[in-house]
């Protein structure tokens, strides 16, 4: 058990060509689970690589509770790894690979055969492969090789566990299982996890803090609910949260808040505080939640403006709508009860006290980084 | 515009290996219908059936009144979208878009005039000029839809034609489809195993599981009335839950009786049980949704334990345990929370589902 702790850590490929992290800094606590978030070509696998020392950094330290690592090698950190493309050995069973971390030279004196045994029967019961044990990774499926290399990175109790997209290649109904087995081991044996997934449910469902992680470079770091209702950028409020949050072009004055495309709200507190920061232009970009758009009936005298139903996707007891106000194309996530049909026309308004505000060149939260 | 009908068709691969089992499906012209299944569940065999790929066992595919067994694929005018595009990566976009049209024995102005129009119709007509090569996924695969619809093909048949790209992509391709598809008017079918892109995009669904059909019907049918425990547990996220029960009546009220529950049914439940005498065993199943929670225990609540709260944003998603053993998934609003392995209480609201033990069928399906 113990600290992970990067500190302004940079990395290059292709002799400058690529820089895949740009002083990055972050640091995870003892028996935390924290979750790396971002799109294709953020960095995640790079850092997980550079944690597990199987990389080295072009600049920068990294911390394993307090010891510096920074030019130890993998072994010498103690932090069990499960990448996303498996690298199974092939002519070993799965049983085989599961026991493998467990009979290092190091670790002889450890394990028993009896208490490898037992582990690796835990393990492979938990992720469901308990019957797999006596085959070879090529009689397997990709699920199937994936929850192996998960469950050889999990076999053991390392200071760390680094899980690069470990669930990536399961299909949607035993995704959701593995993600609460996880938590779940993860809670009852507190180690250390750092977890990349470029899917945003599974950050905000996994992670007690993470990071939105984008281009190499740090956007926000926080529990899953300040990322999600206080997004530092734009970037991570339309990366966060699904459907993406709307984004609107608008201006503030001392009496209302004015939406381009849509129409003119009262001012709230919010609003003038924001307004008082505000140094040369009163343009900001406003930020609205789909599921705090307000539909009313066509016509309602409290409508803020009139808009067209383009799309209307059901998923269940939820409908996602695609709704149009001239130009502008907004998301409203509601219940399927109340969803009106394709191409209706209805009332559209919303709370004021709902909006989040972004600074309209450096697209900052005007709330958390006000001027 | 075309109709597509499968009359009793039967698929089986050599060595007795039965794909598709006595499917009938009735596809209206103009329709975008979606086929729904995890892998092996037939969906594929009966896409490459209807383009006439694959030989059918028994049966019958007909295209309006025309009985398309013994066509030929090229006879039967159908275009198909791919995973995977397909496409010549050192020929133009023009090149590719043209190339179902050179083994006809077309003008060059007439091949012209349709590339042009299939290009200009998917808003790509300034990459004509450009090599395939050296595209973005969501371009190539414009010109893979492209290709396909310059023919004009009475029926455009789509096999998970969106399922490699990445979450956010994946969300603007299903809308924009749609409205492709409601714009050309030619009936499609679009084989998927994503049951959101089924819900979200086609306007009936036929849901499949190891080569039978399990039910046809809107996206809203299927997920408020499903006829089978199967289509129960594969549309709708995170998936209903179930549990074996005993039906018992006690003063004129029907209960759901398990070590883990008893919970009173409905009135109305009650009289479709009364109807159905004998029924001992079910297999009741629940939504996520359809289930509240309270820290104390209300009248017929189900004691059980905090296992895994998932926070996501919009929603949290509770997992619990139950006496015996039994995980079930509740959904609960953003602002829930409670400690984990904290004893919780379950309201159990209808819509319950009650399906057969042995068959899976829902017993009240009408």
């Amino acid at each position: 058990m113990a600290s992970i702790t990067v500190q302004n850590v940079s990395k290059q490929y292709k002799g400058g060509e690529v820089q895949a992290l740009k002083d990055v800094s972050f640091a995870v606590q003892d028996a935390e689970f924290f979750c790396i978030l971002g799109p294709a070509g953020a960095g995640k696998t790079t850092l997980i690589k550079l944690i597990a020392g199987i990389e080295a950094v072009d600049a920068g330290k990294i911390m394993i509770g307090d010891r510096d690592v920074t030019d130890r090698l993998p072994m010498e950190r103690d932090v069990a790894v499960a990448f996303e493309t498996y690298a199974l050995y092939p002519q070993r069973t799965v049983r085989q690979n599961l026991a493998f971390p467990l009979q290092a030279p190091v670790r002889r004196s450890e394990w028993t055969n009896e208490a490898i045994e037992t582990r690796i029967t835990e393990i492979a019961n938990l992720l469901g492969i308990g019957e797999l044990l006596d085959r070879y990774p090529r009689q397997l499926s990709g699920g199937q090789r994936q929850r192996v290399a998960l469950g050889r990175a999990l076999v053991r109790k390392p200071k760390a566990y680094l899980l690069d997209e470990p669930i990536a290649h399961l299909d949607a109904k035993l995704r959701h299982r593995m993600r609460g087995e996880l938590k779940r081991i993860q809670l009852e044996q507190g180690i250390t996890t750092i977890y990349t997934t470029p899917d945003q449910l599974e950050a905000l469902s996994l992670a007690d803090r993470m990071v939105v992680l984008n281009h190499g470079k740090i956007e926000q770091v926080g529990t899953p609910d300040e990322i999600y209702k206080h997004p530092a950028n734009i970037f991570v409020a339309r990366f966060v949260g699904d459907p993406p949050m709307n984004i609107l072009d608008a201006s503030l004055d001392g009496g209302g808040i004015s939406l381009v495309g849509l129409g003119r709200l009262p001012a709230t507190r919010t609003s003038k505080e924001i307004l008082v920061g505000l140094h040369n232009s009163p343009q900001v970009k406003i930020g609205v939640r789909p599921r705090d758009l307000e539909l009313l009936d066509v016509g309602a005298a409290n409508a803020l403006c009139q808009t067209e139903v383009k799309h209307v996707q059901v998923l269940g007891e939820t409908s996602i709508l695609t709704l149009t106000v001239g130009a502008l194309e907004l998301r409203s996530r509601t219940a399927t009860f109340q969803a009106p049909e394709r191409g209706a026309t209805v009332g559209l308004t919303i709370d004021p006290e709902r909006f989040h505000y972004f600074d309209a060149n450096t697209q900052r939260n005007l709330e958390l980084f006000p001027g | 515009m075309t109709s597509l009908t499968l009359k009793g068709v039967w698929k089986i691969y050599e060595g007795n290996v039965l794909a598709v089992k006595d499917l009938n499906l009735s596809i209206q012209e103009g329709e975008f219908f979606a086929l729904l299944g995890p892998s092996g569940c037939g969906k594929s065999s009966t896409l490459r059936m209807i383009a006439g790929l694959e030989k059918i066992t028994r049966g019958e595919i007909w295209f309006d009144h025309t009985l398309v067994n013994d066509l030929e694929p090229r006879e039967r005018n159908v275009a198909m979208v791919f995973e995977t595009y397909a496409l010549y990566p050192y020929l133009s976009v023009y090149e590719n878009i043209a190339f179902p049209l050179r083994i006809r024995v077309w003008s060059k102005e007439k091949v012209d005039q349709k590339v042009r129009w299939a290009a200009d119709f998917l808003g790509i007509t300034e990459l004509l000029p450009m090599r395939v090569r050296g595209l973005s996924g969501g371009q190539m695969q414009s010109v893979g839809i492209g290709r396909a619809i310059v023919r004009e093909p009475s029926i455009l048949l789509m096999d998970e034609p969106i399922s490699h790209l990445e979450a956010r992509q994946r969300a603007r391709m299903r809308e924009e489809l749609v409205d492709l598809q409601k714009r050309l008017g030619t009936t499609s079918v679009y084989i998927t195993h994503d049951q959101v892109e089924a819900m979200t995009m086609a306007s009936r669904i036929a849901v499949m599981n190891l080569g039978e059909l399990q039910q046809v019907g809107t996206p809203k049918e299927v997920y408020a009335r499903p006829r089978t425990e199967f289509v129960g547990g594969f549309i709708g996220e995170p998936p209903m839950n179930f549990a074996d029960c005993e039906i018992q009546q006690e003063d004129g009220r029907f209960f759901a009786v398990s070590p883990s529950f008893r919970i009173p049914l409905s009135a109305e439940l009650g009289d479709k049980l009364m109807a159905r005498k004998g029924i001992a065993k079910t297999r009741l199943g629940i939504r996520p949704e359809s289930i509240t929670v309270s820290a104390q225990p209300t009248d017929y609540s189900v004691r059980g334990l905090v296992y895994v709260l998932e926070p996501q944003g919009e929603r949290t998603i509770l997992t619990t345990r139950l006496e015996n053993g039994e995980y079930f998934l509740v959904e609960v609003p953003p602002d829930f929370e409670a400690e984990t392995d904290s004893v919780i209480h379950l309201q159990f609201r209808e819509p319950i589902h009650l399906f057969d033990t042995a068959s899976g069928i829902n017993l009240f399906y009408e």
